[in-house]
C-alpha cells in the first residue's frame, strides 16, 4: 500500500496543472484581494466629511456657523472638514469636482441650506458618498430642530430662558451613548471575503482528488486500466488514492492559509491552530466531492471538470465571494433557509473560519466541523454507490 | 468550411461552459449592476436609511420614542436579544448601527436631566460602516438633546411632554439641493457597471470556448490526419480563427444584450454617440480573449489549463478594471500595473462615457486612442500566437526541423 499510496502522490505532483486551481488561485486571488481590500478597510472607518462653506456675510453672522466650527474643531469628535470659499460659485465648482461631498451656507435670514452631488456614481461602488450627504443634512437639520425647541418653549414660557447658563449647559450635554463591542474581534468587511475564498479554493480542489480517481478507472486512463489488474484490491487502492489526494489539497491549502495569514495579515482570531484543523477538514470534504464526481459513470475528465467548476463558481456566489452584494444575498438566504445554505460546504468552511474569528467559544466552529464531515461522510457514500460493482467492457 | 464547421460543432458540444461562464457570470453582473440602479435623484434629496436596530431592555416611552425616531430615518431590522444574533448582526453587516437601552433607563435619564443623578448613557455597537454608525449616533444624541434639554428647562413637563416638544422640534428639516454636475450622465452608471464586469465573463466565456475548440485540434491523432489532409495551415489557422471569431461575436452578443434588455433604462441615458462607443469598445476589449485563446491553442493548451488561464485572467482583469472596486482606491503601484492590460483602457472608455452628458464628437476624439491601445493588445497576442505556433511546430517535440536536425 504504501508503494501505491508514494506512487499515486508522485503522479499528483507531476500534474502541475492540477496546482494552478489548488494553489495558484487561491494565491493570485488573495494577493489582488489584499490591494483591493487595503483602501476598503481605511474606508469603512470615519473620516470627517470634507465641507466647503460659502463664507459671505450672512455666514459671518448666523449661530450656524458656530456650530459648523465646533463640529470640525480637530479631536476625535471631528465630524467635518472645512474649506471656506468666498462665493457659491466656487463652492458649487468644488463640490462638481469631487472635492467635497456638499456645501453649506446660510440665507439672508440665517437658516441653512445644503448642496450635495447626487448619490451614485461608478466612483461611488463602494463609496461613502450617500452617508456624508446625509451627516451634512443631519448638522444643519440639527441645528434646525434645537433653534424650533427653544422657539418652542420660549412661547410657552418665557421665564424658561431668564437663566442663560440653564440654557447653555442643557445643550451643552453630549455624548448620550458609549462605543461598545459585542463580538470578539472588531467587525471588518473584508475578513469575510477570504474565508469564502478558502471555501472556493478548497472545492477547486477537489480537482486532485478527482483527477486521482479518474486515473483508478480503467475506462478513464490508461493507469487505471493498468491499475485494476495490479495486486491490491479495489477498495484499497480506492483508499490510498482518497489519502494521497487530501495530502496534496492539504499541503497546498496550508501554503495558502500560511501565505494569507502571514503575508496578506488576514486574522484568524489568533487561532491558527484550529483553522488548520478546519483547512484539513476542508481538505477531505473537497477529497470526498472528487470522488464524488471522479466516480460519475460516463462522463469524461473535461466534462466532470465543466461540472465542478460551474458548481464551485455556484456555490462561491452563495458564499458571497465575488463582492458586497453577493455577501448580502448569501448572508439573506443563510438567514431565511439555513438548510438550503448548509448544504453548501464553501458557505461552510467560511462560516467556520467566521466563528473563529467572532465568536468567544469554539462551540459553532465544532459545529460546523461536525457538517463538513457529515457532507463528507455522505459524499464518500455516494462516490462509493457509484464505484462498487463497475464493470468496464463487459460483454 | 469542413475545418470552420467542425470548430463550431466542438464548441456546441459543451455546452457547460456556455451556461456556467456566460450565463451564469452574466447573471451575476445583473445582480450586482441592480444594486446600482438607486433611482437618480433627479433634484431630490434622500437621506441614507441607515439599518439599525434598537435593544429595548427599558421598554418605556422614551426608548419607544428613540426607536421611532431612528425608524423615520433608517431601516428597522428586527434582531432577536440573544448573544449569537446580535453578534451576527453587526459582524455581517445586517445592521450598521446596533443601540442597547438598558433597563430603568428613561426614569434615570429625566432624573439627570433636571439636576440629579449622573446621565445614563446607551451602549452603541458600530458595524464596520463606521460613517453609517456615526450617522446614526450623531441621530440619536440630537434625538436625545432635545429631550435632555426639554426636561431640564421645563421641570414642569413629565417625560411623556418632553417626548412630545422633541417630536415636534424634530419635525424640522434642512433644505437640501442636489447639484448634477453637466457633464455627468446620470443613471448610467448601472448599465456600465455591468459593462465593466462583463469584463469576467466575456474574458473567461471567450477563452475557455475558444481555447476548448482550438485545443480539439492539437490533439496528436487530430494534428497526424490535418497535416496530411490537403488544406494549408494558412487556410486551416484562418477557419480556426474564423470559428472563434464567430463564438467571439455570439459570447459578446448575448451579454451586451441581457444588458440592454436589464438596464434599457439606464443605457438610456447615455447620449447614442456614448453607446455606441461603449459597445464598441466592449467588443475590441472581447479580441483580447479571442487572441488568448488563440494563443493557447498555438500552444497545445490542454481543456483543463484554458479553464484555469480563462478563469483566473478573467477575475485578474476585472479587478484591475475597478469592477470589484474603484481603481482610484487602488494603490498607484497597482493602478500602474493595470495600464499594461487591456481592461484598463476599456474602463477609461466607460468612465469617459459616464461623463459624456453633452456633445459626443470629443468624447470621440478622446477615447481613440485607448480603442487604438484595446485593438493593439489583441493585434500583439495574435501576433505572438502565431509566432509560438510556429517555433512549437518546428520543435522537435512535434517533429518538425528540430527534431530532423536531432536525429541526423
Amino acid at each position: 500500500m504504501g508503494t501505491v499510496f508514494l506512487g499515486t502522490l508522485r503522479m499528483l505532483v507531476r500534474e502541475r496543472s492540477l496546482f494552478v486551481w489548488a494553489l495558484a488561485f487561491p494565491l493570485i486571488l488573495s494577493t489582488i484581494f489584499m490591494f483591493m481590500f487595503d483602501k476598503i478597510d481605511e474606508g469603512t472607518v470615519f473620516e470627517p466629511v470634507a465641507t466647503a462653506v460659502v463664507a459671505d456675510e450672512a455666514w459671518g453672522e448666523s449661530g450656524f456657523s458656530a456650530v459648523v466650527d465646533q463640529l470640525s474643531q480637530p479631536g476625535g469628535d471631528k465630524l467635518l472638514d472645512i474649506r471656506e470659499f468666498a462665493s457659491g460659485e466656487a463652492a458649487r465648482a468644488a463640490l462638481e469636482s469631487g472635492e467635497v461631498a456638499g456645501v453649506l451656507r446660510v440665507d439672508a435670514e440665517g437658516r441653512p441650506e445644503v448642496e450635495v452631488a447626487p448619490a451614485v456614481s461608478l466612483e461611488g461602488v463602494a463609496g461613502l458618498g450617500d452617508v456624508n450627504r446625509s451627516i451634512l443634512e443631519t448638522v444643519a437639520t440639527a441645528y434646525l430642530q434645537n433653534a424650533r425647541l427653544i422657539a418652542d418653549l420660549a412661547a410657552q414660557n418665557p421665564l424658561v430662558f431668564a437663566d442663560l447658563s440653564a440654557v447653555e449647559a442643557a445643550f451643552s450635554e453630549e455624548g448620550y451613548t458609549k462605543e461598545v463591542s459585542l463580538t470578539r474581534s472588531a467587525p471588518r468587511e473584508t475578513v469575510r471575503f477570504y474565508y469564502a475564498l478558502f471555501g472556493m479554493a478548497a472545492l477547486f480542489g477537489a480537482q486532485i482528488a478527482m483527477y486521482a480517481i479518474c486515473q483508478t478507472q480503467p475506462n478513464l486512463s490508461p493507469v487505471g486500466a493498468r491499475r485494476a489488474l495490479g495486486g491490491l484490491s479495489r477498495g484499497r487502492t480506492l483508499l490510498v488514492t482518497v489519502a494521497a489526494s487530501w495530502l496534496v489539497s492539504f499541503a497546498c491549502l496550508a501554503v495558502a492559509f500560511a501565505y494569507v495569514r502571514l503575508v496578506v495579515g488576514v486574522d484568524f482570531g489568533n487561532r491558527d491552530g484550529a483553522a488548520l484543523l478546519g483547512m484539513a477538514a476542508a481538505a477531505l470534504m473537497a477529497c470526498s466531492v472528487g470522488c464524488a464526481l471522479g466516480a460519475l459513470p460516463k462522463v469524461d475528465m473535461g466534462g466532470k471538470a465543466g461540472l465542478l467548476t460551474g458548481g464551485t463558481c455556484l456555490l462561491s456566489l452563495f458564499a458571497g465571494l465575488y463582492g458586497q452584494p453577493c455577501m448580502q444575498l448569501a448572508d439573506e438566504v443563510a438567514r431565511n433557509f439555513p438548510l438550503l445554505a448548509s448544504l453548501n460546504p464553501a458557505k461552510a468552511i467560511c462560516d467556520m473560519f467566521y466563528s473563529l474569528y467572532y465568536y468567544d467559544g469554539l462551540a459553532v466552529f465544532g459545529e460546523k466541523l461536525a457538517l463538513l464531515a457529515a457532507t463528507t461522510a455522505v459524499l464518500f457514500a455516494v462516490a462509493m454507490v457509484f464505484m462498487r460493482r463497475q464493470r468496464y467492457a463487459s460483454i | 468550411m469542413q475545418a470552420f464547421k467542425t470548430a463550431l460543432g466542438v464548441c456546441l458540444r459543451h455546452p457547460v461552459y456556455l451556461i456556467v461562464y456566460v450565463g451564469l457570470l452574466s447573471l451575476m453582473g445583473l445582480f450586482m449592476g441592480q444594486s446600482l440602479v438607486a433611482a437618480p435623484d433627479e433634484g431630490e434629496f434622500s437621506a441614507a436609511r441607515i439599518p439599525f436596530t434598537v435593544v429595548d431592555r427599558d421598554d418605556s416611552r422614551l426608548s419607544r420614542a428613540i426607536g421611532e425616531f431612528l425608524a423615520a430615518r433608517g431601516e428597522w431590522v428586527e434582531v432577536a436579544d440573544e448573544q449569537r444574533a446580535l453578534q451576527d448582526a453587526v459582524a455581517t453587516g445586517q445592521v450598521d448601527y446596533l443601540l442597547i437601552v438598558p433597563e430603568g433607563f428613561e426614569e434615570d435619564f429625566m432624573a439627570a436631566a433636571r439636576g440629579s443623578g449622573v446621565a445614563p448613557q446607551l451602549e452603541s455597537v458600530f458595524s464596520f460602516q463606521s460613517s453609517s454608525a456615526m450617522l446614526a449616533d450623531t441621530q440619536v444624541n440630537q434625538y436625545l438633546r432635545l429631550v435632555g434639554v426639554t426636561a431640564a428647562l421645563d421641570l414642569g413637563a413629565s417625560a411623556a411632554q418632553a417626548i412630545a416638544s422633541a417630536n415636534e422640534a424634530a419635525q424640522e428639516s434642512a433644505s437640501v439641493q442636489v447639484v448634477n454636475p453637466p457633464q455627468l450622465a446620470v443613471g448610467a452608471d448601472a448599465f456600465l457597471f455591468y459593462l465593466m464586469w462583463g469584463s469576467y465573463p466575456l474574458t473567461a466565456a471567450i477563452v475557455v470556448s475558444v481555447g476548448l475548440l482550438m485545443g480539439a485540434f492539437s490533439r496528436v491523432d487530430v494534428r497526424r490526419r490535418v497535416l496530411v489532409s490537403p488544406v494549408s495551415a494558412l487556410s486551416l489557422g484562418m477557419q480556426k480563427v474564423a470559428a472563434g471569431f464567430v463564438v467571439t461575436v455570439a459570447v459578446w452578443a448575448f451579454i451586451i444584450g441581457l444588458g440592454l434588455a436589464a438596464f434599457r433604462g439606464s443605457a438610456a441615458c447615455l447620449p447614442p454617440g456614448a453607446l455606441a462607443l461603449a459597445l464598441i469598445a466592449t467588443f475590441l476589449y472581447a479580441l483580447t480573449p479571442l487572441a488568448i485563446a488563440f494563443l493557447l491553442g498555438q500552444l497545445g493548451a490542454s481543456e483543463m489549463v484554458s479553464n484555469a488561464v480563462g478563469n483566473i485572467v478573467g477575475m485578474v482583469f476585472t479587478f484591475l478594471g475597478g469592477a470589484w472596486v474603484s481603481i482610484s482606491l487602488l494603490p498607484a503601484s497597482v493602478q500602474a500595473v493595470a495600464s499594461f492590460t487591456p481592461v484598463y483602457w476599456l474602463t477609461n472608455v466607460l468612465s469617459s462615457c459616464s461623463e459624456a452628458g453633452g456633445a459626443t464628437d470629443a468624447l470621440w476624439a478622446s477615447a481613440l486612442p485607448s480603442l487604438g491601445v484595446l485593438a493593439l493588445f489583441a493585434v500583439a497576442i495574435f501576433v505572438a500566437a502565431l509566432v509560438g505556433g510556429r517555433l512549437r511546430l518546428q520543435s522537435s517535440q512535434a517533429g518538425g526541423n528540430a527534431a530532423a536536425a536531432r536525429s541526423r
